[in-house]
């Protein structure tokens, strides 16, 4: 055996020149390889890290047209009494109310259709819109003067030309005259209140838009939406908690699973293709070397070789072109998703079965030089007589 | 020129194939003994048909004929690399026939050495390494191995180009190596394929030389050749036609009609 695995790294080592494309095809495929597993994990989990932060931690709550008659305060005081609840609000948001109406600036008369949302100050905290000027309807400068007042979305204002540098500025909805007394952004990651006309449920009730049940926002600490949704109901109405609607943010994570199951296939796929072509590769490198070698095998068998260690040398010479080829390919392979990681601002992540992938080329350059070897074994070392 | 350390009786000039196989009878146990040998290559090639001859360890054998009449298949088979079709091949008093392949890869291992026309030599081993590569083979390994090659390697007188390759070697420097080579192992039976085939006449030989000093009590050497003045050198000639033995000649004798054509030389 020592003999075999001397004369296979010998016939390799000798034969570089002729070895060296088989051994960089070995390389490139496992370098491939090794990248495309740790890219895949790499992005996987900037992936993971990018859902996450979509995740939402908004828990909506409807309750019936009654519940307008409690005092917010009151509601919310119950709900800030659980455990990872951040905070809560009044906010029907313009999607559910599915009103639009007419807004036309009193002052430069440009008027624009906009939805409504009817909310309290609350309710723009919980949800994380900042107002961008003017104040909110908890400081509202013109509740002394039996006003209507309204707020509006940032983007709305804009269209409208209207700022609050402008003194009191005024639009008219629906024929009644409404004080503006601040802009609205949007939270960073939605912008749906930035084009709505913002009222509050005192103005919406003046002006019959006020929704029939009324909708809170409960914000919670990151994974804990499902624990605070489970208990809200029974917190809010104890004798009737079927009255309260809750609805749990939707979780990305099927999705997230899905994306990342689908890129992890894709690189396996793409694995067996560049598996399959370098042992290809290494088959044909050891038909030719057969084929070169016929001489040199005869004569080995001349001098008293036998067939069985004329195929071990080949097995074995085959085996370390995968072996060493493949260990070569995945130290690549680590640089480079390294570097792509690097460049990427990713994590840098190379999955731990990626080691096994000069194992992995040992057994494919075994399986590739095992036909070759056993042609090898069948020469006629008679043929060196009668040829020479 | 060597001489034949074995002492053999003079023979006749000329006997028959079968009378030399009586001759031997009475005495030592010839390394090589061939009796009705024939050797078909299907469908209906006839390479040899009925070949008997003996070989005693201490001669020199010289097999010669046209081209096409054998020459090649009774040294592949004397080399045990061809089984004959039928008839009996004893080596060294065992009958080879129906051995199996690991026998007779033994044999090959331990009792025959082989020189080619083309010298065949390993081209990305050195003079030495080649040495090496067949004591290897041989399972002679180490200091003990090393020690053999430098002395097959003095014995053919290529110790200053022991680290050469072969490509860079002369063709007579090429067959000495192949021919230390083909000595490492102490073979009984040195088999050689027209050793002085590919060489000029000076260089062809000094070779001859070389093989024909190489011969010993505890050895035979046959050598295949077309050339008349080889096969003039060995103490006995097999001619060869058509797949038989036509002759057996015995004692130096170069005006001998032994078949060869002019494009042996």
């Amino acid at each position: 055996m020592k003999y075999v695995i001397l004369r296979a790294i010998t016939a390799v080592r000798k034969r570089l020149s002729r070895n060296i494309f088989t051994f960089l095809a070995i390389s490139l495929s496992a370098a491939t390889l090794a990248a495309l597993l740790g890219i895949t994990a790499s992005s996987a989990a900037q992936t993971a890290a990018r859902f996450s932060q979509l995740e939402s931690s908004d828990i909506g709550v409807s309750m019936g047209d009654s519940a307008w008659s409690l005092s917010e305060n009151e509601i919310r005081n119950k709900i800030e009494a659980l455990d990872n609840v951040e905070a809560v609000g009044t906010l029907n948001l313009p999607q559910d109310s599915s009103t639009v109406v007419d807004v036309r600036s009193s002052q430069w008369g440009t008027h624009l259709s906009a939805s409504v949302g009817v909310v309290t100050a609350a309710g723009l905290a919980a949800r994380g819109a900042k107002v961008v000027s003017g104040v909110t309807f908890a400081e509202n400068p013109l509740a002394d003067e039996d006003l209507y007042t309204v707020m509006l979305g940032a983007r709305l204002a804009k269209e409208l030309g209207i700022s609050m540098t402008q003194g009191k500025p005024l639009v008219t909805v629906r024929g009644v005259e409404l004080a503006v007394i601040g802009i609205v952004q949007d939270s960073s990651t939605q912008s749906v209140l930035s084009t709505a006309v913002l009222l509050s449920p005192e103005t919406a009730l003046r002006l019959k838009m006020r929704p029939t049940s009324q909708s809170l926002l409960v914000r919670v600490k990151k994974n804990t939406a499902e624990a605070v949704g489970s208990v809200l109901a029974r917190v809010l109405n104890p004798s009737n908690p079927g009255d309260v609607g809750v609805k749990l943010p939707s979780s990305p994570t099927k999705l997230r699973d899905s994306l990342i199951a689908d890129s992890q296939s894709l690189t396996f796929i793409t694995a067996g293709i560049v598996t399959v072509v370098s042992a290809f590769s290494i088959a044909n490198t050891m038909q030719v070397a057969v084929v070169e070698r016929r001489k040199e095998i005869g004569i080995d068998m001349a001098l008293g070789l036998d067939g069985r260690s004329v195929a071990a040398q080949f097995l074995f010479e085959s085996t370390l072109l995968g072996f060493a080829g493949s260990l070569v390919g995945m130290l690549c392979g680590a640089v480079i998703v390294a570097g792509t990681a690097m460049a990427g601002g990713w994590p840098f992540v190379l999955p731990v079965y990626t080691l096994w992938i000069p194992v992995f080329g040992l057994v494919v350059g075994a399986l590739a030089g095992a036909f070759p070897a056993a042609r090898a074994a069948k020469v006629n070392p008679a043929e060196l007589l009668r040829s020479a | 020129m060597a001489t034949n350390e074995a002492g053999a009786a003079p023979e006749s000039p000329v006997v028959s194939a079968r009378s030399a196989v009586a001759e031997n009878e009475a005495g030592a146990v010839p390394i090589v003994a061939v009796e009705a040998l024939t050797k078909t290559f299907p469908p209906t090639t006839h390479a040899l048909t009925d070949v008997s001859f003996e070989i005693l360890l201490g001669q020199s054998v010289a097999i010669i004929g046209k081209s096409g009449s054998g020459k090649s298949t009774l040294l592949s088979i004397l080399g045990l690399l061809e089984t004959p079709t039928s008839g009996t091949y004893r080596f060294a008093g065992t009958d080879t026939q129906g051995l199996p392949s690991r026998r007779l890869t033994a044999f090959r291992r331990d009792s025959i050495g082989y020189i080619f026309q083309a010298y065949n030599l390993v081209e990305y081993l050195t003079v030495r390494e080649n040495v090496l590569h067949a004591l290897d083979i041989k399972g002679i390994r180490g200091e003990q191995a090393e020690r053999i090659a430098e002395e097959k390697i003095a014995r053919v007188g290529l110790e200053e180009r022991r680290d050469a390759y072969p490509q860079t070697l002369s063709g007579g420097e090429q067959q000495r190596t192949a021919i230390a080579r083909a000595i490492a192992g102490a073979p009984q039976l040195l088999l050689c394929n027209e050793p002085t085939g590919n060489l000029d006449e000076r260089t062809a030989a000094s070779i001859l030389d070389l093989l024909l000093s190489m011969v010993s009590p505890t050895n035979a050497v046959v050598i295949v050749t077309h050339d008349s003045s080889v096969a003039a050198a060995c103490q006995r000639r097999l001619v060869m036609s058509d797949g038989v033995l036509t002759e057996q000649i015995s004692g130096s004798d170069s005006g001998i009609d032994d078949g060869t054509d002019e494009e042996s030389a």
